[in-house]
């Protein structure tokens, strides 16, 4: 048999080419022999789709992975170029976001081609994440007031984790390791 | 309620960064066989979101590693041979022996990354004759039925963490979901241009999904942490799966 094609909805379709010519009226699911069966295609909703992100949610931080990898490889005089070492840095600090926080895929844009900068908008406030090659920031900004507030991150990965699970966080914590809930 | 068999089983790491994962090195080092088929991906996107995804039969079953952003999933399913043949409705696949397979694998895997998060799925299958008596068998699981029959889209699903004191206080999250799962197959006469014949079945089954996986507090696992984390979701996920019903969350 052949694969044709695995489609992104999770159907499986394939066809045996070899009898593909061959005819007949009876069903598949008959208790025939095999050589009858290679007659038909199959298509039937697979189980491996159970770890593909299918929700909104998913799909969107999906986007942005991409959007940065294109960012990465864009020549450096684009004026959306993003250094390609912030732009893998960038993407693993997304996927931690993602995978462990219950909340909506943030809006990206390049500053300066040496950072990658998340914003969330909350109420009010918009909050920004900087990534540049070797540290990060977190800043909320009142945008009627103009206030800053910057939060403080420690600098080795092991403390700065949990901090960055409490500040971008609080208790909005993933609860399913499903890939396809809406919270993926 | 004995232990049904599964329609899947699924091992998650969370992962705390993607570089330097090689994910052929890891199948094999897990499941102690060289992946049959490996795909990589520099550009993860929304139609193909993986970053590499290594597949290979396992003892009668396919394991399948994917990479992504955050996350690395382990999903053992029955083989593609088994899932395509006509006369197979619902197939499944041994859980207790398949949790066992990779448990034994975990302490020479190949994976040094830290992880944030590890989690276990057991996506647990009753098949049924049809879709009332899988009904049935749901509204015994979660205790519940209504005194009307005329319904359907029938789905519970209930999370209660436990904390474990012997892992420093490991929270865990135990989330549990009952639902009626319809398979369908549609097969189709290979006819160019000439009438083509299609029949269509329906199989139905009870389904019992336990997701087990660490509540993420900050800590990182490293690789030496992974047999005994894993080993606790297993016992506790069987243990789950074996009550089958909300009961099991008393514990």
């Amino acid at each position: 048999m052949r694969t044709l094609g695995r489609e992104s909805a999770g159907y499986w379709i394939q066809r045996d080419e070899a009898a593909s010519s061959a005819s007949t009226n009876s069903s598949p699911f008959d208790d025939s022999a095999d050589q009858k069966r290679k007659q038909w295609t199959i298509v039937r909703n697979h189980y491996r789709s159970s770890s593909r992100p299918n929700s909104l949610r998913g799909l969107r931080f999906a986007a942005l992975y991409e959007a940065l990898h294109t960012l990465g490889t864009l020549p450096e005089d684009h004026q959306f170029h993003l250094d390609p070492v912030v732009a893998k840095r960038a993407s693993n600090y997304l996927g931690m976001i993602s995978t462990n926080l219950d909340i909506e895929p943030p809006r990206l844009f390049p500053q300066d081609g040496e950072a990658a900068v998340f914003t969330w908008d909350i109420g009010p406030i918009k909050r920004l994440f900087t990534v540049d090659v070797d540290d990060v920031d977190l800043t909320d900004v009142n945008r009627n007031t103009m206030m800053r507030c910057d939060h403080e991150l420690p600098e080795d990965w092991r403390e700065q984790f949990p901090a960055l699970l409490q500040e971008l966080g609080g208790k909005i914590l993933a609860f399913s390791s499903s890939a396809t809930d809406g919270d993926a | 309620m004995s232990l049904w068999e599964s329609q899947s089983i699924q091992f998650v790491w969370f992962l705390s960064s993607n570089d330097e994962i090689k994910t052929n090195d890891v199948f094999e080092s897990l499941m102690g066989e060289e992946p049959v088929s490996f795909q990589r991906n520099k550009a993860p996107n929304p139609a193909n979101p993986f970053l590499a995804i290594a597949n290979g039969p396992i003892d009668g079953s396919e394991a399948t590693l994917q990479l992504q952003p955050g996350r690395m999933d382990l999903v053992i399913t029955p083989s593609a041979s088994v899932l395509d043949s006509a006369e197979v409705g619902v197939a499944t696949i041994p859980t207790i022996s398949t949790c066992k397979r990779v448990l034994a694998g975990l302490p020479q895997m190949a994976l040094k990354v830290p992880c944030v998060r590890l989690a276990l799925v057991l996506n647990l299958l009753k098949p049924a004759e049809n879709v009332d008596e899988a009904r049935l068998v749901i509204e015994q699981m979660i205790s519940q039925k209504p005194k009307f029959d005329d319904y359907s889209d029938l789905m519970f699903q209930i999370n209660r963490r436990k904390s474990y004191p012997e892992l420093d206080k490991l929270a865990v999250n135990r989330l549990l979901r009952f639902h009626v799962t319809a398979f369908q197959s549609v097969m189709m006469t290979n006819h160019h241009g000439a009438h083509s014949t299609s029949f269509s079945r329906e199989n139905f089954a009870a389904s019992m999904m336990v997701d087990v996986n660490t509540v993420p507090d900050g800590r990182l696992f490293a690789s030496d942490d992974f047999v005994t984390i894993f080993s606790t979701l297993a016992e506790e996920a069987l243990r789950i799966g074996a009550v089958g019903a909300v009961s099991a969350l008393e514990d």
